[in-house]
């Protein structure tokens, strides 16, 4: 019996270049600092062995500082560390590797060979790095033929994409979902999959330890496996992420329904770990949207680690109340009157006459707090 | 407000004080040339009214007369709601105002000012050229010179008393600051993105773009960098294979294998070479002794095959030759006969030849005798038609000449006619002889038929009877001589001309005509019977006939005995055909012999060859080596064969083995070899370097994250990109508000403003009909609406702008009269460009006016105005 760590798509590197420069570097950071996370894990579960199948950068050449603090990190973890190339940062002569190798210390084991590796005794590593030339084939059909000692535990690490959830059509290194099977494999530890997926009873995907993107809600976690020549080996899912990636659309009819949802929201998760991306539908007066945006932006944008809304969907459906706001009569109220009947006529310019009606009664409202008649 | 005095001292060019008095209610027309001080006069009234006393500015000090050293000053007397004021004020030196009336006290200072302001309605200015803005619906409606060309929006407190005149008309204009307040903030928004003006890019928005800019240029230049890392590493990885594959190559022990064996190969080649040679060499001793053995086998039998053919030609020809001869001799007999039949067959021919030829010049002169006969009995025949020619010619010669034959007629007719009155008087006597009967008449025997009786006569028939007659005898002895005259001259006439009477000369005539033509048809006679004869050699005619007898003796030719000439020449054409068969034959016989002769001339050279050919045959057969016998000779050959047989054997085996080992081809194989260790070893070096150089670089560049960098960068843009179009959405929101805004604000203006454009109207459309006028927000004149076409107010001409500028202070004044406010119109030499019809109408419309207020009216155009009933104003003492 052997007892590991399995995890992948670490990408370390990833720029997050879309988000503010403080939200940037949390990122970047978090995703360091997940390998002490790592670590902690590897330690509290009595691991001695941490695969990562693939990705561990996020391309073929991060920076210099990157790697040490990659490097840096493992090396002071008591757990040793199985590196496998994946299409991101796949193999190539002189490159990203060899670097990894000049830096890493003794606990990091770069494996970039379809040369099967012994763990410890009685446990062997199969690995399938991918190189560049390597990135649109099977690279887990070496497996059959990789001999290991007689009785010798099976463990596959791969990177790529099963069969059944191709879907897209372009997907790369096809791994069949019977390559456990086929290759007599104890466990086969895949990556390339960001969310936590286990295909059979030897066969998972960990998913990435730190969420990196929007669509995929849970948060980021690993495996722990406990892999015997006799049984199906234990597979636990651990998290371990920090950070957490909403996606939410929310459908509301006024500022009440917008405040319950951001209420449930606050209850749901810790906002200052969410990443949210919103998307509000429904029509709303005036008022209530521009309600709406100052919570957004006033509010809800700093309590979160970062907010994203789109809110071309919120149709704004003027009240009495509302025009009344920006003038009862006189010229502003004509103004209104004229931006409404756009907005009724829809076309190219409704949504560009709308927001000019929004932007007017914000300015009506500032002037009447600044100088209330 | 009525003016209702004014008074200057030392004001400009008035040293001497001015009292103008008399203004009335209505119009008030100042009429005085140019330079007599009508603007000076309007001056002296804003003086008074909008300047202070206490001012002491460049258009203050420009009142006081030039060169003197004076207080200007001015008094004015006046009427606001029914109550008179007077108003007088000192500039410059010890300056004061002093304000009387309106039921009160007289004030002084700062408080009369003040009074006055509230009073007419105008604020404090800043005295720097006294700032329009401030002056009420006065600065408005005291119209100088200059302005009164354009219709310039109203100062702001005019505005405002304007504002505050419609409001009381239309209601308040709501929330009129809220939307100045609001508009300003959203042009100011509208200016932190784009310019107001060409709505180019400006402040934040320009500055995100510029940013873009940047972020896309440093992607572009992240691409190159990744691009060059890339190709660097693929170039590593290239260099990399290439060197293993050299090395794999270099290290190969196969290689060293493959040139040790090439080596003992060459040894081999070497000596297999040499073996060669010498079994080529006895190979070739061989077939020579084959070819010898062979060349003289060859020659023996040749010698004795052509001894004993050449014995068999001879035998063959001579036996041939043997039986040609009787077939020679035959041909010679032959032709001998042949020759002999050939000249007696022309013996013959040349008798029959002979005999023909003589019967031929027989017949010949025997033709000539007949044709000699046959002449003379034509030229006997000739000479009696040539007689009868002479005959006939005779009677042609009796021929007479046609007037003389006239003249015979009419002497005969004389006659007849003569012989007829002859006859009236004489008896006409008819006889008739009945049988033979003898009548006398006269003695004379009478034949039958009538007779003229002129004269007695006496019939008598012999022995029977007399029967005289007696004819009656008045006249008839004249009658009877004129026809004895007549005939006399008739016989006469007869007797020259040889003719018995007329009728027969008349005869005569014709038979000579005949006989003409005979002589003719004689003639032709006679050259029908003169033919020519080719056996006489005579040419036809006459004379040729005459020419060829006259020497004929008349003799006949000898002649012989007529031949049968047909017969003659059958029998020569048949000697003939005798002759030529004979002759053919010959020929064929003569042929035949020869080519007996040919056939024997061939046998002779046969015989001659054979012969010729054994002797050479014979001769050769000696010359042969001794002991040179077939068989020795053939067996030997058979014995050089076998040994052929086995060296050739020997020689191929050497040759394959030699053709297996090409000593060349192992000797280049071997260079090539050492050629392609030293090459790789080269390229190797070359490798080692290259490899080098890009691992230099790829340690370089790598560290440095050229894929982040990029990947950093083409988010950055992204990024900048999204923000730029935020900013610009937000630009265009902003613009569609403004011009949302503007558009409401002038809309609103539109509706504000109707209770002026609506006055303005009616005058306008008393000299533009039709027309309509538009105000900005400042209430300035804006537009021009004619026809349903907006013209610029500057656009229009500048009689159309002043009578415009006119025109929309009347209605101005007539809305702050409405109000109660103080009004009056002062025009300086108003409608200078009108013309005659427009300035009737104008002043039509200012008569009108005067009856709601005071205008007063300056102008140097008396003539212009003479029309106008207003009451005149003189300046005194000018």
């Amino acid at each position: 019996m052997i007892r590991i760590v399995h995890t992948a798509d670490w990408q370390l590197g990833k720029p997050f270049g879309r988000f503010p420069d403080d939200v940037r570097t949390s990122l970047i950071e978090a995703r360091l600092d997940v390998i002490d996370t790592i670590g902690r894990v590897a330690q509290e579960h009595r691991a001695t062995h941490v695969v990562v199948a693939g990705d561990v950068f996020d391309n073929i050449d991060p920076g210099d500082r990157i790697v040490v603090q990659a490097m840096s990190r493992m090396g002071r973890a008591a757990t040793t560390w199985w590196l496998m190339p994946g299409n991101h940062d796949h193999a190539r002569a002189g490159g990203l590797w060899s670097r990894v190798r000049g830096k890493a210390p003794a606990n990091v084991r770069v494996v970039d060979k379809f040369e099967a590796v012994e763990l410890e005794e009685g446990a062997c590593l199969l690995p399938a790095p991918l190189d560049h030339r390597r990135t649109r084939e099977d690279p887990t059909s070496y497996f059959a033929d990789m001999a290991t000692p007689p009785g010798a535990i099976r463990i596959g690490l791969a990177h790529g994409s099963i069969t059944e959830f191709g879907g897209s059509g372009e997907a790369t290194n096809i791994i069949p979902p019977d390559r456990a099977r086929t290759a007599n494999l104890d466990y086969l530890a895949l990556g390339d999959w960001h969310g936590h997926l286990p295909i059979n009873d030897r066969t998972a995907y960990s998913g990435t330890p730190e969420t990196d993107r929007f669509g995929r809600d849970e948060p980021g976690s690993v495996i722990v496996a406990e892999i015997s020549a006799m049984a199906p080996p234990r597979i636990d899912r651990v998290e371990t992420g920090r950070f957490r990636w909403l996606s939410r659309e929310w459908q509301v009819a006024d500022l009440t329904d917008f405040s319950r949802a951001a209420e449930a929201l606050h209850n749901e998760v810790d906002l200052s770990r969410t990443l949210l991306n919103l998307s509000l539908a429904g029509a709303v007066s005036l008022a209530d949207r521009v309600a709406i945006h100052a919570v957004l932006a006033d509010d809800l944008s700093h309590a979160l680690r970062w907010l994203g809304y789109d809110t071309d969907t919120l149709i704004v459906r003027p009240t009495a109340d509302d025009l009344a706001n920006i003038d009862i009569q006189g010229t502003l109220a004509k103004a209104a009157e004229r931006l409404q009947l756009q907005v009724a006529a829809g076309g190219a310019d409704a949504a560009l006459a709308s927001a000019a009606l929004e932007r007017l009664y914000i300015e009506a409202l500032r002037l009447r707090d600044e100088q209330p008649t | 407000m009525k003016i209702l005095s004014i008074e200057l001292e030392n004001f400009r060019k008035f040293r001497k004080p001015l009292a103008l008095t008399g203004f009335a209610d209505g119009l008030n027309i100042v009429v005085e040339p140019n330079e007599t001080g009508k603007s000076t006069l309007l001056e002296a009234l804003r003086a008074a009214f909008f300047i202070r006393h206490s001012a002491k500015n460049e258009l203050v000090r420009s009142f006081c007369p030039f060169g003197d050293d004076v207080a200007p000053k001015i008094a004015v007397t006046f009427e606001v709601d029914g109550k008179e004021w007077r108003l007088e004020k000192q500039f410059l030196k010890s300056p004061h105002v002093r304000l009387a009336g309106g039921g009160g006290g007289q004030i002084e200072s700062d408080a009369a000012e003040d009074r006055l302001q509230t009073l007419l309605g105008f604020e404090k200015g800043n005295n720097r050229n006294s700032d329009p803005e401030t002056r009420g619906a006065l600065g408005l409606l005291w119209v100088e010179q200059a302005s009164a060309f354009s219709a310039e929006a109203p100062g702001r407190v005019a505005r405002d008393d304007i504002r505050g005149a419609l409001e009381a008309e239309v209601g308040t204009m709501l929330g009129g600051r809220r939307f100045d307040l609001v508009r300003a903030r959203i042009d100011e928004a509208y200016g932190q993105l784009r310019t107001a003006r060409s709505g180019k890019s400006t402040g934040r928005l320009a500055e995100a773009e510029a940013t873009l800019g940047a972020a896309r240029q440093r992607r572009m230049a992240a691409e190159a960098m990744l691009k060059e890392y890339e190709e660097a590493l693929s170039a590593l990885e290239t260099a990399q294979t290439a060197k293993r594959l050299i090395e794999r190559d270099l290290a190969d022990p196969e290689q060293a294998e493959r040139r040790q064996k090439l080596n003992e190969d060459l040894k081999l080649a070497e000596s297999a070479q040499l073996r060669l040679s010498a079994a080529a060499a006895r190979h070739a001793e061989s077939e020579a002794a084959v070819t010898a053995a062979h060349q003289l086998l060859t020659r023996i039998n040749d010698a004795h095959q052509r001894r004993s053919e050449a014995e068999q030609r001879l035998e063959d020809a001579q036996s041939t030759l043997a039986k040609q001869q009787a077939d020679y001799d035959a041909a010679t007999t032959d032709e001998a006969q042949k020759r002999v039949a050939l000249a007696d067959a022309r013996t013959v021919r040349a008798a029959a030849d002979e005999a023909l030829q003589r019967a031929r010049a027989q017949m010949a002169l025997n033709a000539r005798r007949d044709a000699l006969e046959r002449a003379r009995a034509r030229l006997i025949e000739v000479r009696a038609l040539e007689s009868a020619v002479t005959e006939k010619l005779r009677a042609v010669g009796q021929i007479i000449a046609e007037d003389q034959l006239g003249k015979l007629a009419a002497l005969d007719r004389a006659a007849t006619e003569a012989r007829a009155v002859h006859a009236a008087g004489a008896v006409t006597l008819d006889i008739e002889l009945l049988g033979d009967v003898a009548l006398l008449m006269d003695g004379q025997p009478a034949a039958t038929g009538r007779f003229e009786i002129a004269r007695q006569t006496d019939l008598v028939i012999p022995d029977t009877a007399r029967v005289t007659i007696t004819p009656p005898m008045a006249g008839v002895r004249s009658a009877e001589a004129a026809l004895e005259s007549a005939n006399d001259a008739l016989a006469k006439a007869l007797q020259a001309a040889g003719a018995d009477s007329y009728a027969a000369a008349i005869t005569r005539n014709e038979n000579a005509r005949a006989a003409r033509q005979e002589v003719d048809a004689l003639r032709r006679q006679i050259d029908a019977i003169c033919l020519a004869d080719p056996t006489l050699d005579l040419k036809p005619g006459a004379e040729a006939l005459k020419a060829l007898l006259e020497s004929d003796s008349g003799e006949d030719v000898a002649t012989g005995a007529t031949l049968d000439l047909a017969e003659l020449e059958t029998a020569f054409a048949s000697a003939r055909e005798r002759e030529e068969v004979a002759s053919a034959i010959l020929e064929e016989v003569q042929q035949a012999l020869r080519s007996a002769e040919t056939v024997r001339a061939r046998l002779d050279a046969d015989c001659a060859a054979a012969t010729r050919d054994l002797v050479t045959a014979v001769q050769v057969i000696e010359a042969l080596p001794e002991g040179a016998l077939a068989e020795t000779i053939a067996a030997r050959l058979a014995a050089e064969n076998e040994e052929l047989g086995r060296r050739a054997e020997i020689f191929a085996q050497a040759e394959a083995t030699a053709s297996n080992l090409d000593g060349d081809r192992i000797r280049r194989s071997i260079d090539n070899i050492d050629i392609a260790g030293r090459q790789a070893n080269e390229e190797r070096v070359q490798l080692i370097a290259r490899i080098a150089a890009l691992e230099a670089t790829i340690a370089r560049e790598g560290p440095k994250g050229p894929p982040s960098i990029l990947t950093e960068a083409v988010e950055a843009e992204e990024a900048l990109t999204a923000q730029c179009e935020r900013l610009q959405h937000e630009a265009e929101v902003l613009e569609l508000l403004r011009n949302t805004l503007r558009f409401a604000g002038e809309e609103v203006s539109r509706t504000f403003l109707g209770p002026v454009t609506q006055r303005a109207a009616r005058y306008v459309n008393r000299i533009l009909p039709n027309s309509d006028l538009s105000f900005d927000e400042d209430l300035g004149l804006k537009a021009l609406r004619r026809h349903g076409i907006d013209e610029a107010s500057d656009d229009l001409s500048r009689g159309t702008q002043e009578q415009l500028a006119v025109l929309t202070r009347l209605a101005f004044a007539d809305l702050l009269l409405e109000k109660g406010a103080p009004v009056s119109l002062i025009l300086d030499d108003p409608l200078v460009y009108s013309d005659d019809s427009r300035l009737e109408v104008m002043t039509d419309i200012l008569l009108d006016a005067s009856k709601r207020m005071q205008i007063i009216l300056l102008t140097c155009r008396a003539k212009a105005f003479r029309h106008v009933a207003g009451k005149r104003i003189t300046l005194p003492g000018v």
